[in-house]
């Protein structure tokens, strides 16, 4: 019993720390549209996040984020160069950001603004874009279908994330395998088309996020692979990774036990209203569970492992954190 | 029989810190300005072009017996145009002299020659696979019946001028000219100058020139000809001519149809099976209607209609899993000339009205992409020979593109008008030339573009030839206008070209030897290339210097007697093409090669002649070239032709059969777009003439 209130209680310390997710939901989007800077805002803010972009009136063409709702999931091409592989967001939200980092640097920052400027990043969900994984997967006119024509060619595509502080560009790097075609058996190939959660709390505090592309299809023009990818739900903690900040956003949620075998408990000490989420570690949602005064989780069957738990108020504010199962 | 002059180039250095252009007033960035429509200079150049335009449809419409009075008209209105005060005074009488068209006999320039023997024996051809089995000449072909375009002494395809009848026919908004879409039975004579030009011709003239010509024999009352063979991968190619007249008039009809699925055996990799190529077939209908009047020994006139549709599939290159993208080209080109030969003076008049549109789709990415232009052009030509060794011409040419390409934004013109004069002197063995070419675009003048050329036979066996000019070539109006990424402030590519050959024949009892080896140099600036702007895409920019120098040998030998002959000729060229500028994107060090120019290149060619049979051999070994990703491993490829040729009277013909790669190579010459594998193609050709209709 000692022990078990430990851990809730340890659980009960991480949700405590205020955190700020960028869903892009709140831009109310209509289905199958999006936001590419036609615009000329120059980017969007959600969270604490703001996503710059660029948009070329004379040419009608962007760079950095465009925010979308959609869904086309077949056609290949830059013509469908705002729609996520998933065809929806993450978490099976309605909107997400797509982001595209041209030549020469195929790269992009993020800033982090507000409560969470100098904070801690917690992590985001990725996944491809249909533009580029259809093209990984069956090429096109100008890039490689990934593994060649033997299809054992080591290819891959990566996001790699690193961060600035105070001006300075972090040692610390988070690398992100959107497809990984390295392996020495063919089979464990794979071209990421789910939303897939990326923990960043190991980049530690920063002020903005630099995210960028390397391929293996790379030639004398240039990298090959479209260097597109879609991000959602990225979380920041508002404030410095070891402080807690403001207490009026403090949420009183135990999940217990931790790690659990059979049955997991949620203690709603708040009432909070909403719903809660919980993910694999290759984000395939588990279960979606409305959140009541205290509730369980039966978990007996699910595969040992570390699982996201996400709560997801009705006012959009989200709340998260894990979970092993034994 | 290829006739091949030796050609030398020398080494000069441009001169980097001069002026490429002059303005017309302040200096400005070339292509920096707007055309001035207030101008009279353009006004007038359009009104005349219009005039151009509807003559031609008049020439069409209203036949044949109103055609000197409306090309007098025009011409006219040209000469007030261009500000070329021609004058000549037909009165005189002089004895006959030969009048030379110095442009196409450029002293110093080394040549080949196909003649319409030799386009008749290889009629089932495109021009690309002709020139890929006949000449040493780099022909960089998507595989099959797909895009193929031609290098010439290391320069890109857009540097290399495509004319037919003196005309140039390339696209204004690509530069280039599809080889595999002109059918050799189109062209009676193919002209190929190696090496720059740009004087004579103008902008795009520095590689060198593949002039088309269609030549009529005023002596024949009927010819019908009817050909059609039948090859590998469902090729099925059908042309025919019916020529009709009599010493005053002759109409040619020209009509070639082809078609064919293209699906060759792929084998990319010896770790996958093998499996045939999809969405590659093709088909194509063309007709060229030539109408020619000789009223007498002085005129001569002609219109030339060439009507052409094409449908290509594009297919998948050997990473891509799928294609479904296609495209069609169609164009209409209308043509007229004038020519008036008398005594020491000859007169020719051109104009040219071409319309041109390719529409490439993929339905796959759910696009579609339109190309459309049209060209005017008006030439004309004043020989005189002031002497039998003294010759002068004056030459001028406007010429006007328009296209309203939708990634323009708005319809784009490009106009240009040029003066010529050059001057020959040729006395026994010794020729030697002098022109030079002014040329005014809607920005300013051009600096003069000279050239300068001598050719001087040495003993009875020995030809030596030197030739210096200057080269350029405009932007095309997708590098001015594309949006995103076009550049209206481009300069023109320009730089000097130097060549010097030395060559060597000697012919006794039935033998004929020739060797003849040839070296150039030259160096262009401002190469324009699409590469990374301030923007998130490619933008067109002078962003290079390329070097380029090499040499190109051959060695021959032949033997006839009655019912046999064997020849045999040994081609070999190197060629550097290297950049001089490193950049970053494209990723570009000092000294690299350009893209698709091989170093080294090699041409065997053997024919045997017996008792009406004949048999010939070619093989073609490429080095090693660099494409965009991957470096292209060198190849070697050899082709067999048989054929049976009959002459029996007024009727003659041939059946033939044609072995493609009879080595079964695996092998590309663009990355990733395999080439067919052993192919062949059966046919026939017959032909009547008659003399007395």
């Amino acid at each position: 019993m000692r022990t078990k209130l430990l851990l809730a209680a340890s659980f009960f310390f991480n949700l405590v720390c205020s955190q700020t997710t960028a869903t892009f939901e709140n831009f109310n989007l209509a289905a199958d549209s999006a936001l590419n800077g036609s615009d000329l805002s120059g980017g969007y803010s959600d969270g604490n996040l703001f996503f710059p972009n660029t948009y070329d009136v004379q040419f009608g063409s962007w760079a950095g984020f465009s925010v979308s709702t959609k869904t086309d999931v077949t056609t290949p091409g830059f013509t469908n160069d705002l729609s996520c592989i998933a065809g929806e967001g993450a978490l099976n939200s309605n909107s997400y950001a797509v982001g595209y980092f041209p030549f020469p640097l195929y790269e992009q920052v993020i800033d982090i603004t507000g409560n969470a400027d100098g904070g801690a990043m917690e992590g985001m969900y990725v996944n491809n874009s249909t533009y580029g994984f259809l093209s990984m997967r069956d090429g096109d006119a100008f890039a490689k279908k990934f593994g060649g024509v033997s299809g054992s060619d080591p290819d891959f595509f990566k996001l790699k994330i690193q961060k600035y502080l105070n001006g300075s560009l972090g040692s610390e790097m988070v690398e992100f395998y959107l497809a990984d075609f390295r392996f020495s058996d063919s089979s464990l190939d794979y071209i990421v088309d789910e939303w897939t959660y990326v923990d960043l709390t190991s980049l530690g505090n920063a002020d903005s996020l630099l995210l960028s592309f390397e391929s293996s299809d790379t030639g004398q023009f240039g990298i090959n692979t479209p260097t597109y990818v879609c991000l959602d739900e990225l979380t920041t903690k508002d404030g410095p990774a070891t402080s807690i900040r403001s207490l009026e956003e403090v949420i009183h949620v135990g999940v217990y036990p931790n790690p659990v075998v059979a049955s997991l408990s949620i203690r709603n000490q708040d009432d909070l209203r909403g719903e809660v989420l919980i993910f694999d570690i290759a984000g395939k949602q588990m279960g979606q569970y409305t959140i009541t005064k205290q509730f369980e989780i039966d978990v007996t069957d699910w595969p040992s492992m570390i699982y996201q738990l996400v709560f997801r108020e009705t006012d959009g504010k989200v709340y998260r954190s894990s979970f092993v199962k034994k | 029989m290829l006739k091949q002059d030796a050609t030398v180039k020398m080494g000069r250095r441009l001169s980097r810190n001069k002026p490429e252009y002059l303005p017309v007033q302040n200096r400005k960035p070339a292509f920096g300005r707007k055309v001035n429509s207030n101008s009279a200079f353009d006004h007038s150049q359009v009104i005349v072009l219009r005039c151009v335009y509807i003559l031609l449809k008049a020439i069409v419409e209203v036949g044949l017996k109103h055609i000197r009075k409306y090309i007098i008209t025009l011409l006219i209105a040209l000469v007030a145009c261009t500000g070329l005060q021609a004058q000549f005074d037909t009165t005189l009488v002089l004895p006959e002299m030969q009048v030379l068209e110095l442009r196409v006999n450029a002293i110093g320039t080394e040549k080949i020659l196909f003649d319409k023997g030799q386009l008749e024996e290889r009629s089932f051809f495109s021009l690309a696979d002709f020139l890929n089995q006949e000449s040493n000449i780099y022909v960089k072909s998507y595989g099959g019946n797909s895009l193929s375009s031609v290098s010439i002494q290391g320069a890109s395809a857009a540097q290399t001028l495509i004319l037919w009848n003196g005309l140039p026919i390339q696209s204004p908004t690509l530069g280039q000219l599809d080889l595999a879409l002109i059918p050799n039975n189109f062209s009676e004579e193919v002209d190929i100058q190696l090496g720059g030009n740009s004087s004579s011709w103008g902008s795009g003239a520095i590689g060198g020139s593949i002039n088309l010509k269609n030549e009529v024999d005023y002596n024949q009352n009927l010819e019908l000809s009817y050909g059609a063979s039948l090859g590998s991968y469902s090729n099925l190619i059908q042309q025919g001519k019916i020529q009709l007249g009599n010493a005053k008039f002759q109409s040619v009809s020209r009509v070639n149809y082809q078609r064919g699925t293209n699906d060759f055996i792929i084998s990319p990799d010896p770790t996958v099976s093998d499996y045939r190529q999809s969405n590659a077939a093709f088909a194509q209908a063309g007709i060229l209607q030539s109408f020619h009047y000789r009223p007498n020994a002085n005129h001569d006139i002609a219109v030339f209609t060439w009507i052409q549709q094409s449908a290509k599939e594009i297919p998948s290159t050997i990473t891509q899993k799928n294609s479904e993208a296609f495209q069609e080209d169609a164009f209409y080109r209308l043509m007229a000339e004038w020519k008036y030969t008398k005594n020491k003076h000859q007169l020719k008049t051109s104009f040219g009205h071409f319309r041109e549109k390719q529409n490439y789709e993929d339905p796959l990415i759910d696009l579609s992409a339109l190309n459309k232009f049209q060209s005017l052009l008006a030439e004309f030509d004043y020989r005189l020979s002031i002497h039998p060794r003294h010759q002068l011409q004056l030459s001028s040419t406007t010429v006007l593109n328009t296209s309203d390409n939708e990634a323009y934004g708005k319809k784009q013109t490009q106009n240009r008008s040029a003066l010529l004069a050059a001057y020959s002197y040729q006395f026994k063995r010794l020729a030697l030339q002098f022109s030079i070419r002014e040329e005014c675009t809607s920005n300013g003048f051009l600096l003069p573009v000279p050239y300068m050329g001598w050719q001087q036979g040495i003993g009875q066996n020995f030809t030596f030839k030197l030739k210096v000019s200057r080269e350029f070539r405009l932007p095309t109006l997708n590098d001015l206008y594309w949006a995103p990424g076009g550049n209206k402030d481009l300069m023109p590519e320009s730089g000097w070209s130097q060549e010097l050959g030395l060559s060597y024949s000697q012919e006794s009892d039935g033998h004929q030897w020739s060797v003849a080896h040839s070296f150039f140099n030259r160096n262009i600036r401002n190469w324009i290339m699409w590469a990374p702007g301030n923007q998130a895409f490619w933008e067109a920019q002078n962003i290079n210097k390329v070097w380029s120098l090499g040499t190109m040998s051959k060695v021959g030998y032949s033997y006839t007697r009655a019912k046999f002959s064997v020849a045999t000729d040994l081609n070999f060229n190197y060629t550097r093409s290297i950049f001089q500028e490193a950049l970053r994107f494209p990723r570009i060090a000092v000294g690299d090669q350009l893209l698709y120019t091989p170093v080294f290149q090699g041409m065997a060619n053997f024919r045997l002649n017996i008792v009406g049979f004949e048999l010939r051999y070619q093989h073609q070994i490429v080095g090693q070239t660099q494409g965009a990703n991957d470096e292209i491993p060198r190849f070697h490829v050899g082709n067999v032709h048989f054929s049976h040729p009959f002459d029996q009277g007024n009727l003659a013909g041939k059946i033939f059969l044609t072995i493609n790669n009879i080595f079964n190579q695996n092998y590309v010459i663009v990355e990733r777009r395999p080439m067919p594998g052993t192919n062949v193609l059966f046919g026939m050709h017959i032909n009547f003439k008659n003399k007395k209709l």
